[in-house]
């Protein structure tokens, strides 16, 4: 299992190239003519939305912390208890979801904080996580009640603790935001 | 020479002396003669002050007690009768000339005894002084009615003569009435006003050259003249508000009063100033109190009427210019806020009151208000008990947007059409006041300081409509409100006929914005549409030719109009069958999509055929269903119509009722109901019995009422608020507000206060039912036993004392042995020996 | 008796013929539009894909607009296609 990376802080991630065309001068309409209402509201909605659903019926485990959500919704730390039977049983974690203004056509940056970060494989001791959905494979039909299933399986499909090997270099150079790492996925076991 | 002699020389030329007021004009030369005689002697000092002291004694004893004993004691009679006017009218005269003969006599005394020692120089300014002094020492109790009584024929006589009566007098009146002289109060014949007038102007005269004017008749002056000017102005104004009184009442004012108290006030002074600016000095004091008093009445009196104004407005107007101008020179503001708000609170607010009633009367106030005073302020403090006493009501907010859009002009709608315009203006002013901040002015004086603190925030420039809305601070009410209305509107009426709506909703969307509004643009596109799929759809051939009999459908997006209520109808199937048809051939015409039948709304189109009746009728479906199924049986109990029509009995009996006011149905029995074949029989009790249930058609939402709406949404929240509870077991009331809060502010405008949710959540909270209950027995005698006794110290020593002893037993007890002791005894003791 | 109904104005709701309630992307109904249009119905119609998921148009287009390469379906990841019959 290795981990080799690039870090990739002059190049812009991969979404943002592709809508960064000159601003047309023209003002957006929709299909029925009338001027497009391009305010966040309307996709704020869906984060509204799964906010409201992860604190109705959270999935076991995860907790919204809900004093921290700010009053644009655009950061949200959620707890996250180890499973049974599994080697983090009985630890708690904390996770931080940022979002931006293009959710859900971009995926939201998933980070560890606090102070018990989980020894993973995939896990820096920076709270980076290496997770394909986080980047390359996201797809606007997950949600946040997904990502954190997929965190927990990773969280319980680990057989052994320990760090992963470039911790270190990596703590040391990488940039603050996990999706500007350019990860190199070669281990699907873990 | 002879003391005696002297002293009878003395008397004679002061007889006051001897106690004899009255003086007998002895010649002055002798006087001469005896004053040089008085000089010699060195007796001039003590001779002045005997004097002037027996005048004062004089003053004090005799001349002003008389005259006071002209006067009645004080009888507290407000309200004088004329015979008793008169009375006291010539008592007074008369009274006020014997006081000025007696003063004169004294006046000669002072002259004699200047003469004699010019020295003191006494004059008669410093006696009158004294005399009004004692006069107002002594004055008994009925002294202002007499003076009043006085003064008032005085001015009656005075009207009568010197102005022109501006009441016209019909000729009725002058037969009949015009008998006596309103001067005087005689017959015409026996016009006694010449008299009396000379009377009175001889009386003022004396007053005044003894100073007293002031003293003794100025209180009772002033009063009656206010009086005079407070009566003037109701009779003139009361009740009339299409014009303004205010020049003529100042005309007046000066024409009568001021030229009858300059009657009384002239040659008044006799001292260094001349007598014309002395009066005139005086009269214009009295002019500037008086005008004073004239606006400040007359304010009053508007004040008073201005609920009545509110109401006649615009056509008050002019009495509302009045009040300005008073208003500009007294500060009344204080009065009229607090007159104005309580008038409105026990002539309106109160339940005997229509809402719309109500309703007009802000709107009105504003209007007045508002053109009374510019600047908002005492708009805002007289609406506020208004606004909180609406938001009570439940109906207000139906009625105010019934108001925006009924038919006709109606106050609302007329600002609503004006609203384009104004809107603008008042973007502007907002701007305007931030940047004109040079030219910034405080808000007037004399508003209450703790109502002041509230306004701060309020856009004072606000026109009618935002401030109509404004009754509950927010437009979302009123929005959702009218989003209500116009689809219960729309799925009433079913005319698809939506051009009046779309006016009104563009007059609205100006005023408040395009956001609040957008269900209802979609819900008027769903109405276009609908007509547009209803004629292709009717020109398709294929479904024409089988359908038995003509669909229109009103389809709606469900997501944007409001929850429909719980009714539901369970069509037989041959109708059904049509239904079926008529969505097919919808969902061929749009790909991809289908209907939802809402079968209890709707207009049915029916003719029926009974006995020698034909009749068509429009009635709604489940009518008509009923009916439907009337035809396959004659008689239906109630349960099983109930059963096969799939609505609960209660509405089915409301609908049933309808059938039987129209003499289709008759409920032979309890619960069962039969057709009624032919008419014409029936007895004409039960004819007028069916009638009462006739009237206006039943017409019901088909949208879920406000309450259950409400409900809906808070059981929504009630999915989160248990999902919270549940994660971090116990929250207190206001985090739960804040977090819910935090959700409907993102949601989409749902809005409650913390005390709906208390109330909200205090509902939820539930008694266990079926509690479990152990039964616990306790015997009375052990009860008693186990009470507190002075044996529990008792023990409790006993156990302390024990462990004690334990403990150090641990370490004694094995030096106390035998086996120990003979050790040490041989070790230690025996050695020794 | 005999009734016979000669017209009945009937009200009904639309509905999309779709196996979802929700569209994946926007989570807002099918009925009700997706976030940038203001109107339903024919103005922000329903597309499929020949995997059987449907979405909004306006949701889709712009996710396809914003992936380079091989363009998915949001839920299965397939290849997308848009079924179009």
């Amino acid at each position: 299992m290795l981990k080799i990376f690039k870090s990739k802080k002059d190049k812009l991630p991969k979404s943002e190239i592709i809508t960064c065309e000159p601003q047309v001068t023209k003002e957006p309409r929709t299909k029925c003519g009338k001027p497009l209402v391009l305010d966040n509201t309307r996709w704020e909605r869906r984060l509204h939305k799964e906010l409201m659903s992860l604190i109705k019926e959270p999935p076991p485990g995860v907790t919204v912390d809900t004093d921290s959500i700010g009053q644009n919704l655009s950061e949200w730390k959620i707890n996250i208890a180890g499973f049974e039977g599994t080697l983090y049983e009985g630890e708690n974690f904390q996770l931080l979801f940022k979002f931006n203004n293009k959710y859900p056509f971009d995926s939201p940056e998933v980070t560890f904080i606090g102070n018990n970060i989980p020894v993973h494989p995939h896990v820096y001791s920076n709270g980076h996580i290496c997770l394909s959905i986080l980047t390359e494979d996201w797809s606007p039909a997950l949600s946040v009640q997904s990502v954190c299933l997929s965190i927990a399986s990773m969280l319980s499909s680990c057989r052994e603790k320990k760090r992963p090997p470039d911790n270190t270099l990596y703590v040391k150079t990488c940039n603050k935001n996990p999706k500007k790492t350019k990860w190199w996925y070669h281990d699907d076991s873990v | 020479m002879d003391i005696g002699l002297l002293w009878f020389e003395i008397s004679r030329s002061f007889p006051i002396l001897s106690g004899n007021v009255a003086i007998t004009y002895s010649d002055d030369d002798s006087h001469h003669q005896r004053c040089k005689d008085i000089i010699s002697l060195g007796l001039s000092d003590a001779l002045s002050e005997i004097v002037f002291s027996e005048i004062q004694c004089a003053v004090r004893d005799k001349i002003v007690p008389l005259f006071w004993s002209n006067f009645p004691i004080g009888l507290g009679i407000t309200e004088q009768t004329i015979e008793s006017q008169f009375l006291m009218f010539h008592q007074f005269a008369s009274a006020v000339g014997n006081l000025q003969k007696n003063v004169s006599c004294l006046e000669i005394f002072i002259e004699r005894l200047n003469k004699l020692d010019p020295r003191q120089n006494i004059d008669s300014r410093k006696l009158h002084a004294i005399l009004l002094k004692t006069l107002l020492g002594q004055m008994p109790t009925g002294f202002n009615e007499v003076v009043s009584a006085f003064y008032c024929v005085a001015f009656q006589i005075y009207i009568q003569m010197y102005t022109n009566p501006t009441a016209v007098l019909t000729d009725a009146e002058l037969i009949m009435n015009k008998k006596e002289c309103s001067g005087c109060k005689n017959e015409m014949n026996g016009c006694e006003c010449q008299n009396l007038d000379i009377l009175i102007n001889k009386t003022n005269k004396a007053l005044r050259e003894m100073e007293l004017l002031d003293g003794i008749a100025g209180e009772s002056l002033t009063l009656l003249v206010q009086k005079c000017i407070k009566g003037h102005i109701k009779e003139t104004c009361h009740g009339i508000f299409d014009r303004s009184f205010l020049r003529q009442l100042e005309i007046w004012l000066d024409e009568t009063i001021i030229n009858w108290l300059r009657k009384i006030f002239s040659h008044v002074c006799m001292h260094s100033q001349t007598p014309e600016t002395c009066t005139s000095n005086i009269i214009k004091g009295f002019k500037v109190k008086l005008t004073y008093f004239l606006y400040e009445h007359l304010a009053l009196s508007i004040i008073e009427q201005f609920f009545s104004i509110i109401i006649d407005f615009p056509d008050s107007i002019p009495a509302i210019d009045d009040l300005k101008i008073c208003m500009e020179k007294i500060d009344m503001r204080k009065h009229f806020i607090r007159t104005l708000t309580n008038t409105l609170k026990v002539r309106v607010l109160h339940p005997g009151v229509n809402t719309m009633d109500i309703l007009t009367g802000y709107i009105a106030a504003i209007k007045a208000i508002r053109y009374l005073d510019n600047s908002g302020i005492i708009l805002e403090t007289v609406t506020t008990p208004i606004r909180d006493y609406l938001r009570k009501r439940s109906d207000t907010v139906r009625r105010v947007v019934t108001g925006l859009t009924e038919e006709g002009p109606t106050d609302l709608t007329e600002e609503l059409a004006k609203g384009e315009s104004s809107k603008e203006n008042a973007k502007q002013d907002t701007n305007d006041e931030l940047n004109n901040w040079e030219n910034w002015l405080p808000d007037s004086y004399g508003i209450d300081q703790t109502a002041r603190a509230q306004l701060i925030n309020v856009n004072r420039s606000a026109d009618i409509i935002s401030m109509v809305v404004d009754i509950y601070g927010s437009k979302e009410l009123f929005m959702n409100e009218y989003r209500n209305l116009m689809a219960d509107r729309l799925l009433t009426y079913l005319d698809f006929n939506a051009d009046k709506e779309i006016r009104n909703l563009e007059l609205l969307k100006l005023r408040f914005g395009d956001s609040l509004l957008h269900s209802c643009e979609v819900m008027l596109k769903d109405l276009t549409d609908s007509k547009r799929i209803n004629s292709h759809i009717s020109s398709d051939t294929k479904y024409k030719a089988n359908k038995i009999f003509d669909i229109s459908a009103f389809t709606i997006s469900a997501q944007f109009w409001p929850t429909f209520n719980k009714e539901s109808l369970e069509l037989p199937d041959e109708i059904a069958n049509e239904f079926e048809k008529y969505t097919k051939a919808y969902e061929a015409y749009k790909g991809n999509r289908t209907l939802n039948w809402r079968t209890v709304t709707g207009r049915v189109h029916i003719l029926i055929e009974i006995g020698q009746r034909i009749i068509e009728m429009t009635v709604s479906p489940t009518h008509a269903i009923i009916l439907y199924h009337f035809q396959d049986k004659d008689e239906w109990i109630l349960e099983d119509l109930s059963q096969i029509t799939k609505v609960p009995s209660t509405i089915l009996r409301r609908r049933i009722e309808f059938w039987i006011s129209h003499d289709l149905i008759k409920e032979i029995r309890p619960g069962v109901f039969k057709l009624v074949e032919d008419d014409g029989k029936k007895s004409p009790f039960e004819k007028t019995q069916v009638s009462q249930s006739l009237g206006e058609e039943d017409v019901e939402s088909a949208m879920a009422s406000a309450s259950d709406q409400r409900e809906e949404e808070l059981q929504v929240f009630w999915s989160y608020i248990v999902g919270m509870l549940t994660n971090l077991d116990s929250l207190p009331l206001d985090r739960i507000h804040q977090m819910l809060k935090l959700f409907a502010s993102h949601g989409g405008g749902i809005e409650f206060t913390q005390d709906e949710l208390k109330n909200f959540l205090q509902r939820k909270v539930r008694f266990n039912l079926n509690p479990e209950i152990h039964v616990m027995y306790a015997w009375s005698y052990a009860y008693r036993s186990a009470r507190k006794g002075h044996w529990e110290s008792l023990a409790r020593d006993r156990d302390r004392f024990r462990k004690r002893i334990e403990n150090t037993s641990k370490f004694i007890n094995p030096i106390l042995t035998p086996e120990h002791r003979s050790f040490i005894y041989n070790t230690r003791i025996d050695k020794n020996m | 008796m005999k009734l016979t109904i000669k017209s009945w104005t009937g009200v009904a709701t639309w509905r999309w013929i779709a196996n979802d309630e929700n569209c994946g992307i926007c989570r807002m109904s099918f009925e009700s539009t997706c976030p940038e249009c203001s109107l339903p119905g024919d103005d922000c119609p329903l597309v499929w894909g020949v995997c059987s998921h449907c979405f909004h148009m306006h949701c889709i287009v712009k996710w396809l607009n914003l992936q380079t390469m091989n363009k998915q379906c949001p839920m299965c990841r397939q290849s997308w296609k848009f079924n179009i019959h």
